[in-house]
């Protein structure tokens, strides 16, 4: 970047807008660093330093040192391995949530959007309903009543994240319906599951891109969210937010096994939401210049 | 108010070597260059041109209402004073009070949420500054809409979504006129509206211009509309002013060649042209505007020396109010009918084919409004039927129920011996409509689908004809409607307006049809594009043995295009018949009215 001021007689306008366009943003940059740092958590737990079981009386509650990183847990746990360990349950929810809402959504949306009439009257009643129920009290109960486990959790998730995306979603198709481009694919002649395979799906894929990393977003907050109330993953399993729900009472003893989790979930969040912002923006400059 | 506009009543606005900027980054483009325009108080002028042409950008800078990425340079005064070298908080003092403006959409003109009355008196303040009173308010909002022939005094406590789009053109007049302005810009003040309203508010501000002695600027496309109002015309071309004079003497002997050329491209309203001129090329974007004659590369009269050098407007006639900027002026003349062939014998008797399309009593609702009323239309085969009316006439449902798009409530609608009012029409029927009737559409910039490829959009008709060289087929259907085969690969961001309509109707053509089913298609484009496209019409029409289902409201070209015409109005047809007979000798009121609606000029 050589972003020199010229000494010529340009406005002031021209000038500050030289100014701003760095290549990549310095906290997209990093935020990109982090998710694929998180990734390869995921990916590869032997990773891990230690075993994130491993339960050692005598290193009880420890600051960070050389030997721990980040210190350890009441159980003399080292915390860095535990956090590498968490990667793949901290990451494995919120994206199969995502991918959920955004495969679903974009069914029911199209189906609505497009097809309108009874199944638009239907399917947009079920997402009032839905819209009126709060998600993460049914996931608590559900959790509750059928003991827990992953499956279930998801399966609540992904119903309630629905209504809001399941409403753009629907918009957007219903913008780009009764263009003359779809209209002339109709008269085409070509099979309707092709005119909204290759005509309508792809306008929106935009939305669609928005909408993953949104829910992927909250995906993280409610997943832990859960974890923490103790409802998400099993008792001792290095999970992000059982995490600083397990060590929240040592909390003044030692605070970092509670924190460097929760500092992990909020990194996470604040990540994929500055990805997905900028990957938006690639694309309209893309659509703008072609 | 102001003491420093209290000299030269006499002036009115007058522009010295104003030039618009695009700030790029680094680049610095120009868009508008030296223009130089006055009016006086009380004339009227146009600012011609096709877009591209910078006479937008020209009106906002008049205005010193650019957006951001854009500067100016130059000087505007208005009633002697330097408009842009005032302080913004002076300026807007200026703006209502000494120079008002109002725009091409009446639908986004006014604000939705306040009551016509009040936005009219908005800017209005007493004698000693203060605002009115709420009666006082009311009484001067009914005597402005009086002014611009609105008589219900109901009017001013409605909405504007309330109000016809010609009512709002109204009210948006009388907002911009209520504090008594000397100059009024009007951007394509009545694009958007139907010919009968266009010359309604045509004469209203031709009759404000008098009343109220308002120097008033029009920017238009529309030769048609600037000849018929204005006293002087500026054309514009890529940023730069190339002929201005009276408007008798632009009209009769223009000199600068791409106002000849602007001119023989508009398609002549009593006659049918065996071929509309055309003008090579498409007008040059900012950055690659050529050095020397910006017209050189599309202009038949140019010669070497035209490239070397900007070219300067001069003086071409002994009063000095005609200046062109084109060295070989005085050599050039107004390409006429007979120079291009004479007038065609009227359009030629086609011998009726086979009834493709037979509509009786068809009927569209929607909810309780009625789009089309009992309507009976017949399209043979080989013939060319318009469909003529204004907006809400009903044209634009009865050529989508033709084509399968909407389906009719009532009465029967037979496509190729297909009934498409049918409760259950099969897969094969509908394939066999298909084939037979395609569609073109208005917008080009919505035509093409924006994540396709032209040649993939192509490829899915020719697929589904069954050609065999998928790519061969591509490219000979490219040829057809006269662009080259390498297009395939482009995006439809990438195409000009025109290029759009081609492909548009490239990919009716890829199944074969024997109807094609025109919707508009000329109406969004430039007058030198319109003539290619209707040229490649009537060409395709030749060679491939067409039928054409023509809709459109402009009547002057239906006559180039259309052998019969239904006119319609209120969703019925109130007259039919050969188009020539049907436009010299209208027989219903209201196709009398349309018909006297074009703007001419009066003799």
């Amino acid at each position: 970047m050589t972003a020199v001021p010229h000494s010529t007689s340009t406005s002031n306008r021209s000038r500050a807008a030289r100014f701003r366009v760095p290549r990549i943003p310095v906290l997209t940059a990093l935020a990109g660093l982090f998710l694929l740092a998180v990734a390869a958590c995921a990916i590869f737990p032997g990773l891990a330093p230690a075993d994130p079981g491993a339960i050692d009386a005598a290193v009880s509650l420890e600051g960070p040192s050389g030997e721990h990183l980040l210190g350890t847990d009441q159980l003399g746990r080292d915390m860095f391995s535990r956090i590498i360990a968490g990667a793949r349950t901290s990451l494995l929810g919120p994206l199969l949530l995502a991918i959920g809402v955004t495969v679903i959504g974009t069914l029911l949306a199209v189906a609505a959007g497009y097809f309108g009439g009874r199944t638009d009257t239907v399917i947009s009643r079920l997402v009032d309903l839905l819209y009126s129920v709060p998600a993460l009290l049914v996931a608590i109960v559900v959790a509750g009543v059928t003991g827990g486990g992953f499956g279930i959790t998801l399966a609540v998730l992904i119903v309630f994240g629905l209504p809001l995306h399941v409403r753009n979603l629907r918009a957007a198709v219903m913008e780009r319906a009764h263009l003359p481009y779809m209209e002339a694919a109709v008269t085409l002649g070509l099979p309707t599951w092709r005119v909204v395979l290759t005509h309508l799906v792809p306008t929106i894929v935009p939305n669609m891109v928005a909408t993953f990393f949104l829910v992927f977003t909250y995906g993280v907050v409610e997943f832990s969210s859960l974890s923490f109330l103790g409802l998400g993953s099993p008792p001792g399993a290095p999970d992000w937010g059982r995490m600083v729900s397990d060590n929240r009472a040592t909390i003044f003893t030692n605070v970092w096994p509670a924190v460097v989790p929760a500092v992990a979930i909020v990194l996470l969040a604040v990540s994929t939401n500055l990805i997905g912002e900028y990957l938006q923006r690639k694309h309209d400059q893309a659509r703008r210049q072609r | 108010m102001n003491p420093t506009i209290s000299t030269g009543r006499q002036t009115g606005l007058a522009t010295d070597s104003l030039s618009v900027w695009l700030e790029q980054g680094r680049a610095r483009r120009p868009i508008a260059e030296s223009i130089s325009l006055r009016v006086a108080p009380g004339e009227s002028i146009a600012i011609v041109g096709e877009s591209g042409s910078g006479k937008s950008v020209t009106a906002r800078a008049l205005l010193g209402l650019l957006p951001p990425e854009l500067t100016s340079e130059g000087d505007v005064s208005v009633a002697g004073t330097s408009f842009l070298r005032l302080s913004e908080a002076a300026r807007r003092r200026l703006r209502g009070n000494e120079i008002a403006f109002i725009m091409q959409d009446p639908f986004t003109m006014l604000n939705p949420v306040l009551k016509v009355g009040d936005q009219v008196t908005a800017a209005l303040r007493g004698e000693d500054g203060r605002k009115l009173s709420k009666a006082e308010r009311r009484a001067e909002a009914v005597a402005r809409l009086n002014e611009v022939g609105i008589t219900d005094p109901a009017v001013a406590g409605k909405y504007p979504f309330q109000l016809s789009g010609g009512m709002r053109q109204r009210v948006g007049i009388a907002a911009a006129i209520a504090e008594n302005p000397r100059v009024l810009i009007a951007d394509e003040p009545t694009t958007a509206l139907d010919v009968t309203t266009q010359q309604e508010v045509l004469k209203l501000l031709d009759r404000l211009r008098k009343t109220h002695e308002l120097g008033l600027i029009l920017i238009t496309h529309d030769l048609r509309v600037a000849f018929a109002t204005c006293d002087r015309v500026y054309v514009m071309y890529a940023g730069q002013i190339v002929e201005v004079g009276e408007t008798d003497a632009i009209r009769t002997q223009p000199r600068h060649p791409y106002t000849a050329a602007l001119l023989a491209a508009e398609p002549p309203l009593d006659h049918r042209v065996p071929r509309l001129l055309t003008i090579p090329g498409s007008v040059p974007s900012p950055g690659s505007r050529p050095d020397g004659c910006r017209f050189a590369p599309r202009c038949s009269y140019a010669v070497a020396a035209c490239t070397d050098s900007p070219v300067s407007l001069r003086i071409t006639d002994e009063s000095g109010e005609h200046r062109v900027r084109c060295d070989r002026a005085e050599e050039i003349t107004l390409i006429t009918d007979e120079a291009a062939g004479g007038p065609a014998a009227g359009a030629e008797t086609v011998q009726p084919g086979d009834l493709l399309v037979k509509m009786r009593a068809v009927r569209k609702n929607y909810q309780d409004k009625v789009a089309v009323d009992g309507v009976d239309v017949d399209v043979y085969a080989g013939e060319s039927v318009g469909l003529v009316g204004e907006s809400g006439s009903g044209k634009t449902t009865l050529a989508r129920m033709m084509v399968g798009l909407t389906r009719p409530s009532a009465g029967s609608v037979r496509v190729g011996g297909v009934e498409l009012a049918a409760k259950r029409v099969s897969r094969q029927q509908w394939a066999t409509v298909r084939g037979l009737a395609q569609m073109a559409f208005q917008d080009p910039m919505s035509t093409l689908n924006p994540t396709r490829t032209i040649g993939s959009t192509l490829r899915e008709g020719l697929r589904l004809s069954g050609a065999d060289d998928l790519e061969a087929a591509t490219a000979e259907l490219l040829e057809r409607v006269g662009l080259p085969a390498g297009y395939a690969h482009r995006w439809p961001g990438q195409l000009s307006g025109g290029e759009r309509q081609r492909v548009a109707i490239a990919r009716a053509l890829s199944r074969n049809p024997r109807i094609v089913v025109c919707d508009e298609v000329v109406s969004a484009l430039d007058v030198s594009v319109q003539a290619h496209i209707l040229n490649l019409l009537r060409e395709l029409q030749a060679d491939l043995g067409l039928t054409y289902v023509f809709i459109t409201h402009d009547l002057a070209v239906v006559r180039q295009i259309t052998d019969r015409v239904y006119v319609l109005n209120h969703g019925k047809v109130v007259e039919s018949g050969q188009t020539p007979d049907v436009l010299d000798r209208p027989a219903h009121d209201y196709t009398k009215r349309l018909v006297a609606s074009i703007p001419r000029v009066e003799q």
